[in-house]
């Protein structure tokens, strides 16, 4: 099983791939605590697809990112990379 | 990425879940995530569910042409042939019901069911214009007075108000001007992303053919009252698209007709729940009645 941290690097490249050809003014390193609504200015559907990105580069499947994105009945509001990471911990093999 | 290609262009899409096959399909200016944050997570248990981002939407490409409803339905025929979907049922809220519906009526052997949600037919519901209800959201009276004294809108006069107060409410956020009241779902209001899904809308409107196209009528009355599938309308009450549902529902007086109350167009969004309830009722039945 891979560690929290090791998720979080394959997550990075996996980020960076994705926001390549963004117009994007994040310009710090990638961190645990970087946001993907608050620094990199996704929208719901760079959330949905950035997840299907990352069960493509991380070979899962049928991931239920659902329990991630939900907190009491709505959607979060923003979620860190390190959050992501933590909840993948469970998944990756 | 999932995609595939659909008259020429790429579609991007993704499936989710088990069971028998539902496709989604959304309506202008939202993307796939208008259905996964909200139904699709919840329908997953009993579906295999087909999302896709309409052509200029979302993650799917732009092309110049390809937008009138009966295009858009034959490319959702043609991505369940990709996707490996045989039948399946179909739902489409806004546009994309019109879009929906044209490919229902193009090939109803593909389909179970079909589920409208507050779509405007054209072929039914010609014009929509400003006073065809009355009365205007907040975000909507503040939108267009911004707008008709920022570009000179004139929305008295206008007789397609849904699709120009998508434009207003984009050229507005672009021009950093956004209206501060909000509706339970507001087009362009959700944060920093709000202004690239601006910016998108815009450049699919001013650089395609989209907008005419989106005024093209699909099928003839006669064939759309012919559609040989059990039908769900559920429209908000006292939703400017109303009008079309009421008329379906004369077309078809065996379709199951709900009102949504205290709702507006986007309820799918902000009222979920009984947009869930009502699709689970309606998609079971069939199988229960086989049973």
């Amino acid at each position: 099983m891979a560690s929290s941290d090791e998720i979080l690097v394959k997550l990075t490249a996996t980020l960076k791939d994705f926001t390549q050809d963004w117009d994007n003014e994040f310009e710090g390193e990638y961190q645990r605590d970087t946001k993907l609504l608050g620094d990199l200015g996704f929208e719901s559907i760079d959330i949905i697809q950035f997840i299907v990105a990352i069960e493509e580069d991380l070979g899962l499947f049928k991931t239920p990112f659902d329990k991630l994105l939900m907190k009491d009945g709505r959607y979060v509001d923003d979620l860190s990379l390190g959050q992501l990471a933590d909840f993948l911990v469970a998944y990756v093999k | 990425m999932p995609s595939a290609t659909i008259n020429g262009h790429e579609i991007a899409w993704q499936q989710m879940g088990e069971g028998p096959d539902l496709v989604l399909v959304h309506g202008l200016a939202t993307n796939r995530a208008f259905w996964y944050l909200n139904v699709a997570s919840a329908l997953r248990d009993r579906h295999r569910i087909t999302l896709f981002d309409l052509p200029g939407h979302g993650y799917s490409a732009m092309p110049a042409s390809g937008y009138t409803a009966t295009a858009i339905g034959r490319g959702i025929l043609e991505l369940m042939d990709q996707a490996g979907v045989a039948q399946a049922a179909l739902v489409g809220h806004s546009y994309g019901g019109a879009c929906a519906l044209e490919a229902a009526l193009a090939a109803p052997s593909r389909f179970t069911q079909l589920a409208l949600l507050d779509a405007r037919i054209s072929r039914l519901q010609p014009q929509m214009r400003l006073h065809d209800i009355s009365d205007l959201t907040a975000f909507e009276r503040e939108t267009a007075a911004r707008s008709a004294a920022a570009f000179g809108y004139d929305w008295e006069s206008e007789d397609e108000v849904g699709f120009r107060f998508l434009e207003a409410a984009a050229r507005l956020r672009v021009a950093n001007s956004t209206a501060e009241a909000r509706d339970e779902f507001t087009p362009f209001g959700e944060g920093r992303g709000a202004l690239r899904a601006a910016q998108q809308w815009l450049r699919l409107i001013d650089t395609t053919g989209a907008l005419t196209e989106f005024h093209t009528p699909g099928s003839e009355i006669a064939a759309i009252a012919a559609l040989p599938l059990p039908v769900l309308l559920m429209y908000a009450q006292g939703s400017r698209c109303e009008r079309s549902g009421r008329k379906l529902a004369e077309l078809w007086p065996q379709a199951r007709y709900i009102a949504v109350q205290n709702a507006g167009h986007f309820f799918p969004v902000s009222q979920p729940r009984v947009v869930i309830e009502a699709l689970n009722a309606f998609l079971e039945a069939p199988r229960a009645a086989a049973a």
